[in-house]
């Protein structure tokens, strides 16, 4: 698979689906505020976080609301950082986009997984989305209390931190862009 | 017993531990790239301070952001400060805060439930 290649199936999916989120976020009201397609690693994430701060003061956004965007940002990157899958050529195709709809901020994410984690992703955020609030909370004290970190970092508190800081407001989407690959997209909202 | 200093980077916090205080401090923001090496040195460092069976020790905290990974890393440090009241050192944590850091303060409380420290909380001036 060679994702930086311009016109194959899997590059048409991605961009496809970015071109789709740029071009809702192209009417009156709404804005993109920070964008990043490519690579990622930890200075990346640095450099994003601190932009993402810097920009939600600009706009005036309360300090509990960057505090919730700036935690969904986080987890966001960290986790593609640590599980999204490279191409043949070690390049790692990903997305992170923040929309800005009157008050409303939309963190969308995206990265490439093989059908393994597809479905394992699948599993664990159907399972999170049908949580209550008090349920959410109890299991992210479940988590902490028992969790380990992974070998590969992931201690399980993740996707339950990105859940607690929209109020459970998120989405996700699975789309197969070959027979080992799919393009997983996760989206949550913060009120500001 | 050996004082150890890390300086702060842009992902993680400023720590001291110093045995001869019997303190430690921890402030600043914590979202290391993995969570699990970058506390290493702090876990190792608890395990031998125990080894000089210290009769106190207070962690003082001033964190404005942690990671998940980060709030599992120091839950085992934590677990580490409950070993040491077990075998009879008097501990106290003291768990500063911005006044309007709801998120944090709360993470200070779940702590505390888990692990039944004795807490301080302190709102920053």
């Amino acid at each position: 698979m060679d994702l930086n290649k311009s016109g194959s199936v899997e590059e048409t999916i991605f961009t496809n689906k970015v071109n789709g989120i740029r071009a809702a976020y192209n009417v009156a009201d709404r804005k993109i505020i920070v964008s990043h397609i490519g690579e990622l690693d930890q200075d990346k994430v640095n450099t994003i976080s601190t932009l993402v701060e810097t920009q939600m003061e600009y706009l005036g956004v309360s300090k509990s609301a960057i505090k919730k965007i700036f935690n969904i940002v986080i987890e966001t990157l960290q986790n593609i950082c640590i599980h999204g899958e490279k191409d043949n050529n070690g390049y790692q195709l990903t997305y992170f986009i923040i929309g800005k709809h009157l008050n409303e901020f939309t963190i969308f994410s995206g990265n490439i997984v093989n059908t393994t984690v597809a479905e394992k992703l699948n599993k664990r955020l159907n399972s999170i989305k049908s949580l209550s609030d008090s349920d959410l909370k109890k299991q992210y004290m479940d988590v902490l209390s028992n969790g380990e970190l992974s070998s590969k970092g992931g201690a399980g508190l993740g996707f339950l931190t990105i859940a607690l800081k929209s109020n459970n407001n998120l989405d996700f989407d699975f789309e197969i862009l070959n027979k080992e690959y799919s393009l997983f997209s996760l989206q949550s909202k913060v009120l500001g | 017993m050996n004082r150890l200093e890390i300086a702060a980077s842009n992902n993680t916090p400023h720590i001291i531990l110093d045995g001869d205080s019997k303190s430690i401090v921890i402030e600043g923001k914590s979202f290391p790239e993995d969570s699990k090496e970058f506390y290493r040195p702090v876990i190792e460092w608890m395990d031998a301070f125990k080894a000089t069976n210290p009769s106190e020790l207070e962690v003082f905290f001033n964190l404005f952001y942690l990671s998940s990974s980060s709030i599992i890393s120091v839950k085992q440090f934590l677990m580490k400060v409950v070993e040491l009241g077990n075998s009879g050192a008097k501990t106290t944590v003291i768990w500063a805060y911005d006044e309007d850091d709801d998120d944090i303060k709360k993470t200070g409380e779940d702590y505390q439930k888990l692990t039944k420290l004795n807490f301080e909380y302190k709102i920053n001036e």
